[in-house]
C-alpha cells in the first residue's frame, strides 16, 4: 500500500521535460514497422501456392500480417498525442518485432535445423558425456556427505572441474568452432545484417520506452501489468503458434476437401456428413446380397435378421462406425478391467502392512514404461502364439489337469493376436495392466483422504471390515472413483500405440482400427488431411461430452 | 486365556501371509513382463524359443569331437546321463517309415497338407528303415527287403528323460528279422521320438511279425495325382493287418563323443537335450547399440537424439512453466484471469486434433523430418504452467512486497526465493515431462520419415527394429531394455516425486 501512494503522489507532477529521445526513435521504428508488416502483407498475398492452405488462409494469414501496420500507425498517433497507450503499444510491437527477428536471425543461422547436426556432434562425442555424467553423481555425492564439509566441497570442486573439462571437450571437439565460423558465414548475406540490426533496433528502443515510465505518468498496476505480460510472452507466443493457429486451421480444414499437396475446396459440412451418413432399409426380394438393397455410395455395415426380414445398415464410412464401435468396445472393457483390480491393490496396500511401498512402486512400474516398448514385449513374449508365456502356461495347465484328474482337455493354442475374436481383448489387458497401478495411487490418494474417525464410529458400531468397506470407503471415494473412470474414458478414447504396435503388419485388422488409428491412416496413409481433421474433431466432441458430464456431476456434489 | 491368545496371534500373522501372498502374486504379474524383457536380452537366439520355456539365458557348451567343436548335447537313457554329439557321417542320417492304415491315408490325402501340417494322425507303426543300435549292429530294412520282421515284448524296461524332465517308462522289444534275433532292443514310444513307435494301444499281444508284401498299391491325392504305397503286413497271433508305409522322415544320430559306438536316433526336439549353462549376452546390447558386426540394428544415435530431445524439452518447459506459473499467480493484472481460463481450458483439446494442423505448419517452415520439430512446439505447456501456478498461488504475499519494497526485480524474486523453493514440484514436473518426451510416439511417427534414420527417436526406431529383425526377438527385446530401462531408473530414483505429482495434481484438476 506504501509503494502505491508514493508513485501515486509523484505521477501528477509530470514534469515536461525536454521530448526523451525513445520516442521519435519508437515512432520511426513504427515506421518502418508499418513498412515491414504491409511488404510481408504483399508477399504473403503474392505467393502462388499458400503451402497448399487454400485462398482462405493465405488472406487470413496475410490479414494478421497487416495487424501490426495498424497497431503501428495508432502507436505513433497515440504517442504523439503523448498517450501512455501509446507506450504500451509501441512496447508490444517493438518486443515483438524484437522476438521475431531474434527468432528469424536463429532461422538464418541455422540453429532449428541445427538441432540434427547437434545430435549428430552429440553421436560423436559421446565419450565426453560420461564425464558430464560422472560429474553429475560425484556432485550428487558431494551432496550426500553430510559429515565432512570440507570432503564434500572437495569433491564438488572436483566435480564441477569434471564437469567443465567434459563441457569443453565435448563443445571443442563436437565442433563449436565449426558452427561459430559458419554462422559468421551467413553475413556474408544481407538478410542476416539486417535482421541483426532489426533486433537490436528492437530490443534498444524498446528498452528505451520501457525506461520512460515516469514521464508517461506509469502507475504501479501499469509496472505490474507489463510485467505480467513480458513474464507470460514465451508462453502466449508458443500458445498462438503452436495451438491455437493450428488449432483454427484444423477447424477450416476439416471443412475442406483438402488432399496431399492439392489446394483445397471449401465444402462445408460434407466431411462430416459422409462420415456420419448411415441407411437403414430392408433387404427385399430381389436383393441378392444385402449391398444390393443399398444406395449407392454406401457399404453394408451390419446386417440384423429378425424373423424372415433382414435389416440391412449401410454407411457411407464404414471405417468411422468400425471405429468408433471398437473405441467404445475397448472403454468399456477397459472400465471395469482397469479400476476395480486398482481399487482393491489400494485397498489392501492402506492396511499398513510392511513394504507397502516396495509393492506400490511395483505395480506403479507399468505406467512409467512407454507403450511401444510395453506392446512390444507382450507381442514378443506374452502373445505369441507359439513361445509366448500365456498360452505357454495355458499348455502345462491343461496337462496338468489331464495328468491329475485323467480329463481330456483339448490343448487350444489361442491367436491372441490373429484370431480376430481375441484381438480387442488382448489389447485392453494389456491396456488395463498398464494404467491399473496409476488408478491404483490415485485410489490411494483417495482412501488417505477419508478422515479416521469416521472408521472409528464404524469400529464403535461393530461394523467389521467388510461393511466399512462397503459403508464408508465406498461412498467416501466416489469423487475420486469417478475421477478415474473419467481418466480411463478419456484415455481409453484416444487409444493408438497399442494398436499401432501389437498388430503392426501388412494392414491393420479391422477389428483393432480405433477411433485414433483410423484418422492416422485417413489422415498420413490415404492423405485425406481434410476428412481426417473432420474425423479428430468428432472424436473431440466427444471426449468434450465426458469431460462436461463430469464437470456438472462434480458441481452437483460440491454444491 | 492363555490358549486364546496364541491362536489370535495365528490369525493376524495367517492374514498378513494372505494379503502378502496376494500381493506378491500381482507384483509378480505387473513385474514379468520386465523381468522377461531383462533376461530375454541376455539371451541368445536359439535359447529364447527354448521350448520348455524358461527364464533365464543359457548358452550350449560344446565339445572338441573328431577335431572340430561341435555342439554338445546330453540324454538320459535308463538314469544314465550321457554326453551326446550329432554324428557327423553320411550314415548318420536314417529314414524311418511310417506305417498307418489305408482308410487313415486315404482320409489323410483328402486334407490339405498345409493347413494339417503339424498333425500326423493315425500313424499305425514306425520303425527306423535303418539303423544302428547301442552294441554297433546295424540292421537294415530296406524299402524292398521282404525280410519278416519280429517284436517280441521283452522283460527289460527302458526309461527316457524328455527335455520337459519327464521321465516315462517304455516296454523293450526284441527284434528279429527273418527268425534270426539282432542283439537289439526297440522301444515303444510316442511318434515324435521314433526309436520305435507305434500309436496308441492298438497293438495288443507280445509279439508281432512285419513283412514287406512286396505289393504297391496305388492311390489318389488331393490333385487326383496317382501315389504309389508299399504294403506290409502286420500279423499278431491269429489276426493280420495291411499297412501302407505312408511317409518317412530323416532323424539324426546322436554318438556319444567318449564311446562311438553308442548310438541313439532321435529327434533333437525330444529325448535329447542340449548340454547348457547360463551365460548373460551382454552382448546383445553392443549389437543393438552399433557397436557390433551387425551395422544394421544400430539403436545409439536414437537413443542420443532421444537424450537430446528429452533434455531439451524438459528444460524448455520448466522455464516457461515457472515464469507462467508465476505471472499467472503473482502478478496482478487486468485480464489475466481470463487469459488464465483459456490457457487452461487449451488442455482439454486432445493432441490428435492438432496433428493434421501441426503437420502442415512443419512442412510450411520446413521442419519436418527434423529433430527440431520434436523440441520446439513442446517447450510450451499448459498443463506445466498450470502446475507451478498452482504451487505459487499458495506462498504468502508478503514474500514478494518485502523483497519488492527492498528493490529486487521481479526475476530476482523468482530466482532467489520460488525457484529454490520450489524443487519438489519442478522435480514433479520435470518427471513427468520426461517420460512424456521420452515416450512420445504418434508425433515422432508422423513428422519424422522412415528412411531418415538420423533422425529417430527410441520409439521409431524399435518399431523398424522389430520390423526387419522380426526373426531375433531377443535383439528387439533388447532395443525395447534400452528404452524402457532410463525411464525406470528414473522412477526408481525419484519415487517420491511421482506419487507426489499424481495425487496433488491429478485429483485437483
Amino acid at each position: 500500500m506504501a509503494t502505491l501512494t508514493k508513485t501515486e503522489s509523484i505521477s501528477p507532477m509530470r514534469e515536461r521535460k525536454n521530448l526523451p529521445l525513445a520516442i521519435p526513435a519508437s515512432i520511426v521504428l513504427n515506421i518502418a514497422t508499418i513498412a515491414m508488416s504491409v511488404l510481408l502483407a504483399l508477399n504473403v498475398f503474392d505467393l502462388d501456392e499458400f503451402y497448399a492452405l487454400g485462398d482462405t488462409v493465405q488472406y487470413f494469414v496475410g490479414g494478421i500480417a497487416l495487424v501490426p501496420a495498424v497497431a503501428a500507425a495508432a502507436a505513433i498517433i497515440l504517442l504523439i498525442m503523448k498517450n501512455p497507450n501509446g507506450r504500451f503499444l509501441s512496447l508490444t510491437l517493438h518486443f515483438l518485432g524484437m522476438t521475431a527477428s531474434s527468432i528469424y536471425l536463429l532461422h538464418i543461422w541455422g540453429i532449428f535445423a541445427g538441432f540434427d547436426a547437434i545430435a549428430g556432434a552429440l553421436y560423436e562425442n559421446s565419450a565426453w558425456l560420461w564425464g558430464l555424467v560422472i560429474a553429475y553423481a560425484l556432485y550428487w555425492l558431494a551432496g550426500r556427505l553430510n559429515n565432512s564439509k570440507l570432503l564434500s566441497s572437495r569433491i564438488e570442486m572436483v566435480a564441477v572441474g569434471i564437469g567443465m573439462l567434459a563441457l569443453i571437450g565435448l563443445l571443442f571437439f563436437g565442433g563449436i568452432l565449426e558452427a561459430t565460423a559458419d554462422i559468421l558465414g551467413k553475413y556474408d548475406q544481407l538478410e542476416t545484417w539486417v535482421a541483426t540490426a532489426l533486433m537490436i533496433v528492437f530490443g534498444v528502443v524498446a528498452y528505451g520506452m520501457l525506461m520512460l515510465g515516469e514521464y508517461f505518468g506509469e502507475t504501479t498496476d501499469q509496472r505490474t501489468a507489463w510485467q505480467g505480460w513480458l513474464m507470460l510472452s514465451p508462453n502466449i507466443i508458443g500458445f498462438i503458434i503452436f495451438f491455437a493457429g493450428p488449432l483454427l486451421l484444423s477447424l477450416y480444414l476439416s471443412f475442406t476437401d483438402s488432399v496431399g499437396v492439392k489446394e483445397p475446396n471449401f465444402i462445408g459440412l460434407d466431411n462430416y456428413s459422409q462420415a456420419l451418413s448411415l441407411q437403414f432399409t430392408t433387404q427385399g426380394e430381389d436383393d441378392q446380397y444385402a449391398q444390393d438393397a443399398l444406395d449407392a455410395g454406401y457399404r453394408v455395415l451390419e446386417t440384423v435378421t429378425v424373423g424372415d426380414k433382414t435389416t440391412v445398415i449401410g454407411a457411407k464410412d464404414v471405417y468411422f462406425w468400425i471405429s468408433l464401435r471398437n473405441t467404445f468396445m475397448f472403454c468399456l472393457m477397459l472400465i471395469p478391467l482397469a479400476t476395480i483390480p486398482a481399487l482393491v491393490l489400494a485397498v489392501v496396500l492402506n492396511s499398513k502392512i510392511p513394504g507397502m511401498k516396495i509393492y506400490r512402486a511395483a505395480f506403479f512400474l507399468p505406467s512409467v514404461a512407454a507403450v511401444v516398448g510395453i506392446a512390444l514385449i507382450w507381442r514378443i513374449a506374452l502373445y505369441s502364439s507359439s513361445i509366448g508365456f500365456i498360452n505357454y502356461a495355458l499348455t502345462e495347465f491343461t496337462r496338468f489337469l489331464n495328468a491329475t484328474f485323467g480329463t481330456s482337455f483339448a490343448d487350444t493354442e489361442i491367436g491372441w493376436l490373429s484370431d480376430t475374436r481375441y484381438m480387442m481383448f488382448s489389447m485392453v489387458l494389456m491396456a488395463a495392466w498398464q494404467v491399473v497401478g496409476f488408478n491404483m495411487v490415485l485410489f490411494l490418494a483417495g482412501i488417505q483422504g477419508i478422515p479416521n474417525d469416521l472408521y472409528e464410529a464404524a469400529q464403535v458400531d461393530g461394523a467389521n471390515q467388510l461393511n466399512q468397506f462397503r459403508f464408508i470407503t465406498l461412498p467416501q471415494l466416489r469423487p475420486t472413483t469417478f475421477f478415474v473412470i473419467v481418466t480411463t474414458i478419456i484415455n481409453g478414447l484416444q487409444v493408438f500405440n497399442e494398436p499401432f504396435v501389437l498388430f503392426r503388419g501388412a494392414a491393420f485388422p479391422d477389428e483393432v482400427r480405433t477411433a485414433v488409428l483410423n484418422l492416422y491412416l485417413r489422415g498420413f496413409q490415404d492423405i485425406l488431411f481434410g476428412y481426417s481433421s473432420a474425423l479428430a474433431w468428432m472424436l473431440f466432441a466427444i471426449i468434450f461430452a465426458v469431460t462436461l458430464i463430469q464437470f456438472r456431476l462434480n458441481r452437483e456434489k460440491t454444491a | 486365556m492363555m490358549q486364546k491368545e496364541p491362536t489370535h496371534e495365528l490369525k493376524v500373522w495367517a492374514s498378513r501371509g494372505c494379503i502378502h501372498l496376494f500381493l506378491l502374486t500381482f507384483g509378480f504379474i505387473m513385474l514379468f513382463p520386465f523381468i522377461y524383457m531383462i533376461l530375454a536380452s541376455l539371451k541368445n537366439n536359439q535359447d529364447f524359443a527354448s521350448n520348455p520355456r524358461r527364464l533365464l539365458p543359457f548358452t550350449q557348451l560344446d565339445t572338441a569331437f573328431q577335431d572340430t567343436q561341435v555342439p554338445l548335447y546330453s540324454f538320459n537313457v535308463n538314469g544314465d546321463e550321457r554326453d551326446a554329439v550329432i554324428a557327423s557321417g553320411d550314415d548318420d542320417k536314417v529314414e524311418f517309415g511310417y506305417l498307418t492304415t489305408r482308410v487313415a491315408l486315404e482320409a489323410e490325402l483328402k486334407l490339405d497338407n498345409h493347413a494339417n501340417a503339424r498333425r500326423r494322425p493315425e500313424v499305425f507303426l514306425a520303425l527306423p528303415i535303418g539303423w544302428v543300435t547301442s552294441d554297433g549292429t546295424e540292421v537294415e530294412l530296406d524299402k524292398t527287403s521282404d525280410a519278416e520282421i519280429t517284436l517280441s515284448r521283452a522283460d527289460t524296461k527302458v526309461e527316457l528323460t524328455d527335455r520337459n524332465n519327464r521321465t516315462n517308462e517304455f516296454t523293450a522289444y526284441n527284434l528279429m528279422m527273418d527268425g534270426q534275433a539282432q542283439s537289439t532292443t526297440l522301444t515303444l514310444y510316442d511318434i515324435t521320438v521314433p526309436l520305435f513307435a507305434y500309436s496308441g494301444s492298438r497293438l495288443k499281444g507280445d509279439e508281432w511279425v512285419l513283412v514287406n508284401t512286396g505289393r504297391e498299391e496305388t492311390l489318389l491325392d488331393k490333385e487326383g495325382n496317382d501315389r504309389g504305397y508299399l504294403v506290409f503286413e502286420l500279423r499278431s497271433g491269429d489276426s493280420a493287418q495291411e499297412l501302407l508305409m505312408a511317409s518317412n522322415s530323416t532323424v539324426t544320430a546322436f554318438v556319444d563323443p567318449e564311446d562311438i559306438n553308442f548310438v541313439v536316433y532321435t529327434s533333437p526336439a525330444e529325448t535329447v537335450k542340449a548340454a547348457e549353462k547360463i551365460e548373460f549376452q551382454l552382448r546383445n546390447y553392443d549389437t543393438v547399440l552399433g557397436r557390433g558386426e551387425d551395422q544394421s540394428l544400430k539403436l545409439d544415435r536414437p537413443l542420443v537424439n532421444t537424450i537430446l530431445v528429452t533434455i531439451s524439452v524438459v528444460l524448455g518447459q520448466i522455464v516457461t512453466s515457472v515464469f507462467g506459473g508465476y505471472a499467472f499467480s503473482r502478478i496482478d493484472f487486468k485480464g489475466r484471469d481470463t487469459l488464465f481460463l483459456a490457457y487452461l481450458g487449451s488442455i482439454m483439446i486432445p493432441f490428435v486434433v492438432l496433428i493434421v494442423p501441426m503437420y502442415k505448419l512443419m512442412v510450411a517452415i520446413e521442419w519436418n523430418d527434423r529433430i527440431v520439430s520434436l523440441i520446439v512446439p513442446w517447450i510450451f505447456s499448459a498443463y506445466g504452467t498450470f502446475l507451478m501456478r498452482q504451487f505459487f498461488v499458495t506462498f504468502p504475499k508478503e514474500i514478494e512486497e518485502a523483497a519488492l519494497l527492498d528493490g529486487c526485480s521481479r526475476l530476482r524474486i523468482l530466482w532467489r526465493v520460488f525457484v529454490p523453493l520450489s524443487t519438489p514440484v519442478i522435480a514433479t514436473q520435470a518427471i513427468f515431462t520426461f517420460l512424456y518426451a521420452w515416450n512420445s510416439f504418434i508425433w515422432p511417427l508422423v513428422i519424422i520419415s522412415t528412411n531418415n534414420k538420423d533422425n529417430h527417436v527410441l520409439t521409431l526406431s524399435l518399431i523398424t527394429l522389430s520390423n526387419i529383425h522380426a526373426d531375433k526377438p531377443n535383439l528387439v527385446l533388447t532395443g525395447a531394455a534400452v528404452m524402457i530401462l532410463p525411464p525406470i531408473l528414473v522412477f526408481i530414483l525419484a519415487q517420491k516425486y511421482f506419487v507426489e505429482g499424481i495425487t496433488s495434481s491429478g485429483l485437483k484438476g
